[in-house]
């Protein structure tokens, strides 16, 4: 079946569009005025990166390790209140990273809350928290749910009979674990860990509160300090190429159902465990949530109610809630209408242009915010002057990168559109356009608008691209909780930090959740 | 046969999943070299029964012996990995990431690799061609030989088959029946299958139990299970027999399908095989057909009295019956017990 011309022209535009920030660094890339070479010259450029590559190394390892104790102990082990014990230990997911660090930064400062906590105890300051160490723990402390959830995903569907083979042929019930159950999961745990990888090296929120340089806090510095164009766009570039080859080797572990060979799989029972075994359990799952949870929470909350008791006045976060709504609401439904024409020649007319930029897509899902906003800025800059520092060229920006959640979460709906029903429909004497109103549409448009949502949450939490390409005098909530915490007004950052979680993290909970799992 | 070694003694075994009662009193005798059949409906336990002897589950009370060792009782417990029991899953439960070879070579040790066990059981199982493939890509037949491979490689002293055939079609399953029980006698394995296919407990196992209700109600060779079943719910279990209710007085009981020799007197049910009634076309004959079912081998044919009761009779293909014809019969073989 041939998609009708138009259609067709507006899969090959928004094509375009998509790729034109990778095209833009690329052909950036290759065209300096200087030699690629002479940017190593400096011991800056090499420092940083191993500060990334450490960063991501550190956080990787670390929230790889928490994902699979917590996933292992809630899914194999009876505990009482496992469900609870498995939502409560998830939901760190929705804390972005910038409000994590915030409340970090604000509790461990030389003479921070933590001082203050303990004055009575003759503690005065501590060396306070920072740089790679704080970056490190904030960011493990807000991935690990990934993992989490993707592996307990995967445990669950394991076929326990092959763990019993593995104890009737002469393994203990540890020894299960390292000879066939770790090495089942081996898909997932890459997987997941790319997963979190690939959000380290893209963050910019967490590192820059820190203090820590790497590669994205480089590229924010050069572009405000210093207005240099040629290192915004080699380190931009830079790292792109390592979100890509991350995202291409993470695309490669495909989530195989590798579980059984025949048959469906026969759950786990829950094993028992001694009662010391148990308390180290408990104490463990209590730590955890007190870090990931309770702190951040209890931080934010003693500011804001610090900050109104001391008048501060917090009518100026209001700005950055109507900014915020505005921002979203917009590019939700921007995204809708784009991803429609997308999703249409992918369902109904199984184009092979539509599968091609589906995948493509997805492939790219994860290129560093902050190296699309850096893209945008110099295109509308350089090539299209009219759109610089306009509306249009954010809502472009958040586009390119979250039109891949509008279009993936179609994905489900897609796959109901049966190449027969639309034979069937034809059959019976519906034209092409009748066809997409009674059976195409029908089965799509709730994908559509699932999509559409999701964009709307990220796009309220986005930080990096908006603060490059906001146009004057736009505030949104993100950027408003990060300027805030920059400057050390607490109060008011956590009074944002508050509306912004009230508003997004059910949602992104339940969405979230629902992704990972599937 | 002549049984002289005790492998496995169950006594008394209980095991409950919440509140329903899996097992209530479950005993058997497992004696070394036989093929133990354990025969019963789905949800009658068996699976169960296997799971506790394997250790894959404690039972709530009783014991489970081996070889004059306590497995487990109220004070023992011997772990899985220590029994030396091997098994057979329903669904294989294969290593998926490993391959045929390094799923055979699983549970031995070091010097048995060495020693080549995996050579001698991939050649038993006619398996070496596949030993580099992975489960996934070798058929349904091939994975079971794979999964009974690896549980005979360490010479385990006894191995369950819980419903080893049913994943497989029709045909492949009883080809695989005969090449597995030939294997498990040429090697004198003791073994005990699970199953709820009848004509597969009879032709393949030198003792049948059936399990019902959680516990065995007749454990006996394969004909005398067959022919003198204790209980209704045994007759039942193996073929399909007519069961009619007979008052018996002074060595005879009435029927509604005759009168015939019996031994105990009082309410008693008569279990008649279908192809212990022999039917003759009969223009004159007290009895009607209903209907007939063509197997080839054999047809039922489905008759009625004059009452209206209905009976089934298993003739052989040469005769054709047809609804309304009239025919007399004649019953060869009956079996009473008390109702």
């Amino acid at each position: 079946m041939k998609a009708p011309k138009l259609l067709f022209l507006a899969n090959l535009i928004i094509f375009v569009t998509f790729m034109s920030p990778i095209g833009y660094i690329i052909w950036r890339f290759f065209t300096f005025s200087r030699s690629l070479s002479s940017f190593f010259e400096s011991w800056d450029v090499i420092s940083l990166f191993i500060n990334t590559i450490s960063l991501f190394i550190a956080v990787v390892l670390t929230s790889v390790f928490i994902g699979l104790f917590v996933s292992i102990v809630l899914t194999r082990i009876d505990i009482k209140g496992s469900t609870i014990w498995f939502t409560l230990c998830a939901l760190p997911l929705v804390i972005p990273s910038y409000i994590g660090a915030l409340t970090y930064v604000s509790a461990f400062s030389p003479k921070g809350l933590f001082v203050q906590l303990f004055n009575g105890l003759g503690l005065t300051e501590i060396p306070g928290l920072d740089g790679f160490l704080g970056s490190w723990i904030v960011l493990s402390l807000f991935t690990y749910p990934y993992v989490q959830l993707i592996c307990s995903s995967a445990l669950k569907n394991l076929d326990v009979s092959v763990e019993e083979a593995a104890r009737s042929l002469g393994r203990t019930r540890l020894q299960v674990y390292t000879s066939v159950v770790l090495p089942r999961l081996k898909k997932p745990i890459i997987f997941s860990g790319l997963l979190v990888g690939l959000y380290v090296i893209s963050d910019f929120g967490a590192v820059s509160l820190m203090r820590y340089s790497t590669v994205t806090k480089a590229i924010y510095s050069y572009y405000t300090f210093k207005i240099d164009g040629d290192p915004v766009i080699f380190y931009s570039g830079l790292l792109m190429m390592l979100a890509l080859a991350l995202s291409i080797l993470q695309r490669s572990t495909r989530l195989a159902r590798s579980a059984a060979v025949s048959g469906t799989p026969r759950l786990a029972r829950k094993q028992e465990v001694s009662r010391r075994n148990k308390i180290i359990i408990y104490i463990a799952l209590i730590g955890l949530i007190t870090l990931s949870l309770i702190l951040p929470i209890s931080v934010l909350s003693y500011w804001l109610i610090r900050g109104l008791n001391a008048g501060n006045d917090v009518r100026a976060a209001f700005g950055g809630v109507v900014g915020s709504f505005a921002a979203s609401s917009v590019t939700s439904i921007a995204a809708i209408l784009v991803a429609t024409p997308v999703v249409i020649m992918i369902s109904q007319y199984r184009s092979r242009l539509g599968r091609f930029i589906e995948r493509v897509m997805l492939a790219l899902y994860g290129l560093p915010h902050i190296a699309v906003g850096v893209s945008l800025l110099f295109i509308s800059i350089k090539i299209f002057p009219s759109i610089y520092q306009s509306f249009y060229a954010l809502v472009i920006s958040y586009l390119i990168v979250f039109l891949p959640q509008a279009v993936g979460a179609g994905e489900a709906s897609m796959e109901q559109v049966r190449r027969s029903y639309l034979d069937a429909s034809k059959g019976l004497g519906m034209s092409e356009f009748e066809t997409f109103r009674k059976i195409t549409f029908p089965l799509i448009y709730r994908g559509l608008i699932a999509g559409g949502a999701l964009v709307f949450l990220s796009t309220m939490k986005e930080l990096p691209q908006t603060l490059l390409l906001r146009p004057t005098g736009l505030n949104t909530m993100a950027v408003d909780i990060w300027s805030y915490a920059s400057e050390g007004m607490f109060t008011q950052a956590a009074f944002s930090s508050f509306i912004l979680l009230a508003i997004s993290a059910f949602p992104t909970y339940i969405l979230s959740t629902r992704d990972l799992i599937k | 046969m002549v049984f002289d070694n005790l492998i496995i003694r169950a006594r008394d075994v209980a095991k409950k999943y919440g509140n329903e009662e899996v097992l209530t009193s479950f005993n058997i005798d497992i004696w070394k070299g036989g093929i133990f059949g354990i025969l019963g409906m789905s949800g009658s336990g068996k699976t169960t029964a296997l799971r506790l002897i394997a250790g894959f589950d404690r039972p709530d009370s009783g014991r489970i012996e081996m070889a004059n060792r306590v497995l487990v009782d109220d004070n023992e417990w011997v772990a899985p990995e220590d029994r030396n029991i091997g098994m057979v899953f329903q669904d294989y439960a294969l290593f998926p990431h490993l391959t045929v070879e390094k799923n055979v070579s699983f549970g031995l040790t070091k010097d048995e690799v060495k020693n080549g066990r995996v050579e001698e059981v991939l050649e038993l199982c006619s398996l070496k061609a596949y030993r580099n493939k992975y489960p996934q890509e070798v058929s349904g037949g091939q994975q079971q030989r794979v999964s009974l491979a690896r549980a005979l490689a360490p010479n385990p002293e006894i191995i369950l088959l819980d419903e080893p055939f049913t994943s497989l079609d029709a045909q492949m399953a009883r080809d695989l029946r005969e090449e597995v029980v030939s294997l498990l006698r040429s090697t004198e394995t003791t073994a005990v299958l699970v199953t709820h296919d009848q004509e597969e407990a009879l032709s393949v196992c030198d003792i049948v139990s059936v399990l019902e209700n959680g516990k065995i109600i007749q454990s006996a060779t394969p004909q005398e299970i067959y022919l003198n079943p204790v209980s209704k719910n045994v007759a039942n279990s193996v073929g399909d027999p007519n069961i009619l209710q007979g008052e018996s007085s002074e060595g005879r009981v009435r029927t509604k399908l005759g009168t015939f020799v019996c031994a105990y007197d009082g309410q008693l049910n008569v279990s008649i095989r279908p192809e212990c009634i022999l039917l003759k076309l009969d223009s004159k004959g007290e009895y009607k057909v209903r209907d007939c079912i063509f197997y080839g081998h054999d047809q039922i044919v489905t008759f009625e009295n004059k009452e209206g009761d209905i009976f089934r009779s298993r003739m052989g293909p040469t005769t054709i019956y047809e609804s309304g014809d009239k025919v007399d019969i004649e019953v060869t073989e009956v079996t009473t017990f008390p109702t």
